[in-house]
């Protein structure tokens, strides 16, 4: 019990640190944040009383002193500056490998104490040895993310004066920069709209009466409509913080009394009637439909912002395995759910079929909400990069900053984990062989500082994330120097430059042999895709000479589950990833030209390499006369692969294999058929890649 | 309780010319023959892969570990479903089988070494026991697949 308590604390506090190590990085950038100081000393102090509570008392002891010195920064009697900042980074560090390494009591090490000195060395504002030394201030966010401000109400009232469009002013552009600034709810005031024959058509003769909650403040609200300002009535009222805990839904009467449609007395008299309120005070003429209905979409926004309220606050922990078996689950309903598509469309029951379309699409809906559940922003794990940046850079000598862009893109919470070494391996890749030292820089003229680019974003079924730095590029001759001397190409084999540049990620070409995830200087590349290669994703590399070079990852959105497209080879059936898939076209015997597993064929004006899947895959049997290719599209290279026919198309429960099919090279995985039997599924990049090794080296 | 330390249950089955037994606490289930998808490329004593509840499991054909070749078509009438280690893991494997027999008490000391096999064969048979006029082959099923990396 004692142990689970731990835990929890253990994983509460990693996520602290985690927060305190972004602050501290966006502090760095911006030191005149008190929002930011607040956070951090909320953090540790949170981490010293939960720390003292679970019987991690050592780490609370050494909190203790860091949350006196940022304090210290709090009450603005210490400045922050750059030794603040060093010096909580390293505490943070510190208290992490106390809580990682258990120890819970006993004396501080050397370490600990000299942070403890220091700590109150600062708080006293005793001079820095090290500043003004000119280091280079590493990592920046593009846009750091301010404290939120509470969510406030306000209430708007814009009737622009009739010559309003005259000045080429229009109003609804104002709408959308409030809707801009937040949640907005707006009714049109139509009730001084004329009759058609009185209408000038230039005239504006319309209102509007808006709702916005916002945190962006008052000041922002009015900014809006500055230049109108004396172009009609306005009036911008604030409704207080809306996220307040007390306080439920307002009531109509109520918000009707507030904007002054009603009087008290005759708000009472229709009350008592027991009728739909605003039926009542619209019937006896109270309050004009109007006015009603401007209530009546205030009262909704409200309600709306309260729900939003709860939920944002009622967010529960799961544990993975939880969602896993969910997933799992799911992914079974999915494989039954196809069976009862097949089956029906076997009996052609009508009612049984419409049924089953309905299961469908509820299941398909489950199917993407238990795989929303599994996703997470990606931008998690963009601050560990900061800090590789930030730190490996002064090791360097060199000044880089870390721009990232992209962080709310999801990915598969599986997957995110899985991409935290690879790129940290580019990474520290880029930093230490692509941006050049400063002198060098200022030599290429060049700015001081070199920066490295993280940027994430959605591409269809998969997620692109881009590194790149502007260094000086690849060495195109010392790669192709490398890979003869290692008899990855031969003596005088030339390739095409991007050709050349993959070459990097071959096996054997980088001579680093021992690999650590925490240490990775000089890891070969090579590692870095096979990790990505795992992922079911694959990697580019571009260099401009001079200009520094970009590696882009291509990652597959989800790795449960797929959408497919079911083929058959003889009597065998396999299952091809359907994202890539491009085209499916024709062919008769003749059109191929040539025997063998490999060849060529014309699609749209370009010859595409071909895999016969039938001779691949050694499938026993006829070769039937008419043919389909199935055309796959891989970031723009094409390549066909030749099946007996096409099925259609099947959502797809990836099941491993397991590693006892490490020779079933080709072959990514299997999932199950609505008949209950296996289809295998297949790795078209790894069988075209088979496919041309023996040929190549036979020529 | 000294008897029952010295004794182990086996499940025995037939398959070609041969009776093999294989620990009962290993098994899972006995299922019919069933189709069978084959994996392309797999090593060769896997005949293919099925689903069972929902996963899919590898099937072995323990005659190719003996050196035997594989038939081409599966007659067999049942697979035995059992768990093994395979490179430190646990798996779920089904293993080909023409008849299930029985499950038989053999004493530890009824239990023998291995006559001499093929090179192969003798990898995976870990003991034998004498079984009326013939023999029982107590299989090592984990070494099963090992010995196929060897192929």
């Amino acid at each position: 019990m004692i142990d689970k308590f731990k835990e929890a604390f253990r994983e509460e506090a990693y996520e602290l640190l985690t927060q305190l190590e972004t602050i501290l990085l966006e502090l760095e950038a911006d030191p005149e944040k008190p929002e930011l100081i607040n956070a951090a000393f909320r953090a540790i102090h949170t981490i010293k009383g939960s720390a003292g509570m679970f019987g991690f008392e050592k780490p609370g002891r050494f909190a203790h002193d860091l949350e006196n010195l940022l304090d210290a920064c709090r009450a603005g009697r210490r400045a922050v500056d750059k030794q603040v900042i060093d010096l909580t980074l390293r505490a943070r560090d510190k208290i992490r490998s106390m809580i990682e390494c258990d120890e819970s009591g006993g004396p501080f090490d050397e370490e600990a104490q000299g942070l403890i000195q220091a700590f109150r060395a600062a708080v006293e504002g005793r001079p820095d040895p090290v500043q003004g030394a000119g280091q280079s201030v590493a990592a920046v966010a593009e846009a750091p993310k301010a404290e939120p401000r509470a969510l406030e109400g306000f209430r708007i009232r814009f009737r622009p004066a009739r010559d309003l469009f005259k000045d080429g002013t229009r109003p609804l552009k104002l709408l959308d920069e409030l809707r801009a600034l937040g949640e907005l709810s707006v009714v049109a005031d139509l009730s001084a709209v004329p009759t058609l024959e009185e209408m000038d058509p230039e005239a504006c003769y319309a209102g509007w009466e808006a709702i916005l909650s916002t945190d962006k403040g008052l000041d922002a609200v009015k900014d809006v409509f500055i230049f109108v300002e004396g172009r009609g009535e306005l009036s911008i009222e604030s409704l207080g913080e809306l996220d307040t805990e007390e306080g439920g839904a307002k009531r109509l009467g109520e918000i009707l009394l507030e904007r002054g449609a009603v009087e008290k007395a005759e708000l009472d008299k229709a009350l008592q009637s027991q009728r739909k309120l605003g039926e009542v005070l619209v019937e006896t003429k109270a309050v004009k439909p109007e006015q009603l209905q401007a209530a009546l979409a205030e009262q909704e926004h409200l309600k709306r912002a309260q729900e939003r309220h709860v939920e944002g606050s009622s967010s529960v922990r799961v544990a993975s395995e939880k969602l896993d078996e969910l997933v799992d689950l799911v992914g079974e309903l999915v494989t039954l759910q196809a069976r009862l598509t097949r089956t029906s469309g076997q009996i052609a029951d009508q009612a049984l079929g419409a049924i089953s379309e309905q299961l469908e699409r509820l299941v398909s809906q489950l199917r993407d909400t238990a795989m929303s559940v599994r996703m997470l922003p990606i931008g998690s794990t963009f601050s560990k990069f900061r800090r590789v940046v930030r730190d490996l850079s002064r090791e360097l000598g060199k000044e880089v900053e870390l721009y990232t862009s992209g962080e709310d893109t999801e990915l598969d919470k599986t997957v995110i984990e899985r991409l935290n070494d690879p790129l940290v391996h580019i990474i520290r890749n880029s930093l230490d062989h692509g941006v050049e030292t400063p002198e060098e820089r200022l030599a290429a003229g060049k700015p001081r500082g070199g920066s490295i680019r993280l940027a994430a974003s959605h591409s269809g079924a998969t997620v692109e994330i881009a590194v790149s730095d502007d260094g000086k590029g690849m060495d195109l001759e010392a790669i192709l120097r490398k890979a003869r001397e290692r008899g990855l190409i031969g003596p005088h084999e030339e390739l095409p430059r991007d050709e050349a540049l993959q070459l990097i990620f071959r096996p054997g070409f980088s001579t680093a042999k021992t690999v650590s995830a925490v240490s990775g200087r000089g890891v070969g590349m090579d590692v870095v895709k096979r990790e990505i290669d795992a992922l079911g994703g694959s990697v580019k590399l571009e260099s401009r000479d001079g200009r520094g070079s970009t590696v882009i990852l291509f990652i597959p959105l989800t790795l449960a589950i797929i959408e497919g497209l079911l083929v058959r080879i003889g009597e065998e059936r396999y299952v091809m990833p359907l994202a890539t898939v491009e085209a499916c076209v024709e062919l008769e015997r003749a059109d191929k030209d040539g025997e063998g597993a490999t060849s060529l064929i014309r699609y749209r004006d370009e010859l595409i390499p071909v895999v016969d899947l039938r001779e691949a895959f050694a499938v026993p049997g006829e070769c039937p006369e008419l043919r389909q290719v199935v055309v796959a599209n891989d970031q723009g290279t094409r390549s066909g692969y030749v099946v007996d026919a096409v099925i259609g198309d099947y959502q797809t429960v990836i099941k491993p294999l397991g590693r006892i099919f490490k020779e079933a090279e080709g072959i990514s995985g299997a999932t199950i058929l609505g008949d209950g039997t296996v289809a295998l599924i297949v790795d078209h990049k790894r069988v075209n890649a088979q496919a041309r090794r023996p040929k190549a080296r036979s020529a | 309780m000294a008897e029952a330390a010295s004794s182990a249950r086996y499940l025995s089955f037939s398959l070609g010319e041969e009776l093999y037994g294989v620990p009962v606490e290993r098994v899972e289930v006995v299922l019919e023959m069933q189709a069978v998808t084959r994996v392309p490329n797999a090593r060769e004593q896997i005949r293919g892969v099925i689903n069972h509840r929902g996963s899919v499991v590898p099937v072995i054909d323990p005659r190719v570990s003996f050196g035997e070749g594989r038939a081409t078509e599966l007659t067999s009438a049942s697979i035995v479903v059992m768990q093994l280690f395979f490179e430190g893991e646990i798996i779920t494997a089904g293993v080909l089988a023409d008849g299930v027999r029985e499950v038989l008490d053999i004493p530890d000391e009824a239990l023998e070494e291995p006559p001499a096999l093929s090179a192969r064969g003798r990898s995976f048979v870990r003991k034998v026991a004498r079984q009326g006029e013939g023999f029982i082959l107590i299989l090592d099923i984990d070494a099963a697949l090992l010995s196929a990396a060897v192929a």
